[in-house]
């Protein structure tokens, strides 16, 4: 019965959603089609980016100017790169976040808070 | 020939690629003609039946080398028809091949602050005399023009509005033909009333104000040149999705006055179709 409970445990947690793969960025300009085109082209082509999650692993709310890309779990997320591809994009990046287990920003890795 | 310089408010070309090292592609069908004869800016009676219709086939280009620097070509296969008259006589006369390419230079600097995107853009360009010069009713003046534009557009999630300032200096052509040089002013107001993030899809929807003004053409003219100041406005009705974008433009005729005795330009119609890679 224990060794049961165990397993069922291990293959919800398996199959939830790793939010610590996530995360997001605010990106100054990005309030179109187009916009979002772009920048989903150039960040999706980085190696870490997990293209089976949103767009090709990325996804762009223009309303917002919010982009949260998805980084493969054993992969480490390079910042330096991700914020020349933004730029390569069209766009200004401002600051990345880790997002938290409900899926909303949590912390602050760089830039402004 | 009456094209503007910057390609405003087209969804390939203008706005996409914005990325480095992106190209696009658009074939765009514009038809404008009429069979109503004008002297100055009054309609005259046209017993004849004087009448005059163009349709061009547009294959267009782009290539960003970063968001600063591009590069445009626009080919235009032109089929135009008119009857003039000859010694009192209505002539049809039609011609149908390629015109003169364009070559452009559009070089932008953006501003990006927040919820907005705005750029200034400053555009050379040069109209190569690739169409026919011959015949009796030739697509091109077969000279060389120079052309610039100053543009400056804005755009929010909601919003955009552009304004393009344009000017050709038409070169001395053969056959001692030459067009007039001209100027022109685009507004473009627009909205983004529905955007989907899931799918990258959605509908744009413009209001075009194009002012434009011709110098009359020297007195061998066998083109479609006039001389002309003219207003044209109406709607622009863009669908995208992801790469893939339809547009469909109508101008509406709001003003015209020509030079000379000649066939309106009349109402317009554009439909588009680009793919930005």
């Amino acid at each position: 019965m224990f060794r049961k409970i165990v397993a069922a445990l291990i293959a919800v947690l398996l199959s939830a959603p790793v939010f610590a793969s996530d995360f997001v960025i605010n990106v100054h300009g990005v309030v179109c089609s187009f916009c979002a085109q772009g920048l989903t082209k150039k960040v999706s082509k980085l190696p870490f980016i997990d293209q089976s999650k949103y767009t090709k692993g990325v996804k762009v709310e223009i309303e917002s100017q919010r982009v949260t890309i998805a980084v493969k779990a054993d992969q480490e997320l390079d910042i330096e790169a991700l914020f020349k591809a933004i730029e390569s994009g069209g766009y200004e990046p401002v600051d990345v976040w880790s997002v938290n287990a409900a899926g909303e920003p949590d912390e602050v890795l760089q830039g402004q808070p | 020939m009456f094209a503007s310089i910057a390609v405003a408010h087209q969804p390939v070309m203008d706005m996409a690629p914005r990325w480095s090292d992106g190209f696009g592609l658009q074939l765009r069908h514009q038809r404008f003609g009429s069979d109503t004869l004008l002297l100055s800016d009054n309609e005259i009676d046209n017993p004849l039946g004087l009448e005059r219709y163009v349709d061009t086939t547009w294959l267009e280009g782009v290539y960003t080398f970063d968001r600063s620097v591009r590069a445009t070509i626009k080919i235009p296969f032109i089929d135009q028809q008119r009857v003039t008259s000859i010694n009192t006589v209505a002539t049809p006369q039609q011609n149908t091949g390629l015109g003169d390419i364009v070559v452009a230079l559009p070089l932008k600097r953006y501003s990006n602050q927040g919820a907005s995107t705005q750029n200034w853009g400053l555009t050379p360009s040069v109209r190569i005399p690739t169409g026919t010069s011959s015949g009796d009713f030739p697509n091109s003046d077969g000279s060389w023009d120079l052309g610039l534009s100053l543009s400056y557009s804005s755009e929010t999630p909601t919003f955009y509005q552009l304004y393009d300032l344009y000017y050709w200096n038409q070169g001395s052509g053969e056959r001692g033909m030459q067009s007039g040089n001209s100027w022109g002013l685009d507004v473009n107001i627009g909205l983004h009333p529905w955007h989907d993030n899931d799918t990258n899809s959605g509908i744009f929807t413009m209001w075009d104000i194009s002012v434009y003004h011709e110098d009359p053409p020297n007195a061998l003219n066998l083109t479609t040149a006039s001389g002309a100041e003219r207003v044209q406005t109406g709607p622009v009705l863009v669908y995208y999705r992801n790469s893939l974008m339809l547009r469909a433009e109508f101008k509406f005729l709001a003003h015209e006055d020509v030079d000379r005795i000649s066939a309106s330009r009349g109402n317009e119609i554009s439909l588009g179709i680009g793919y930005a890679f």
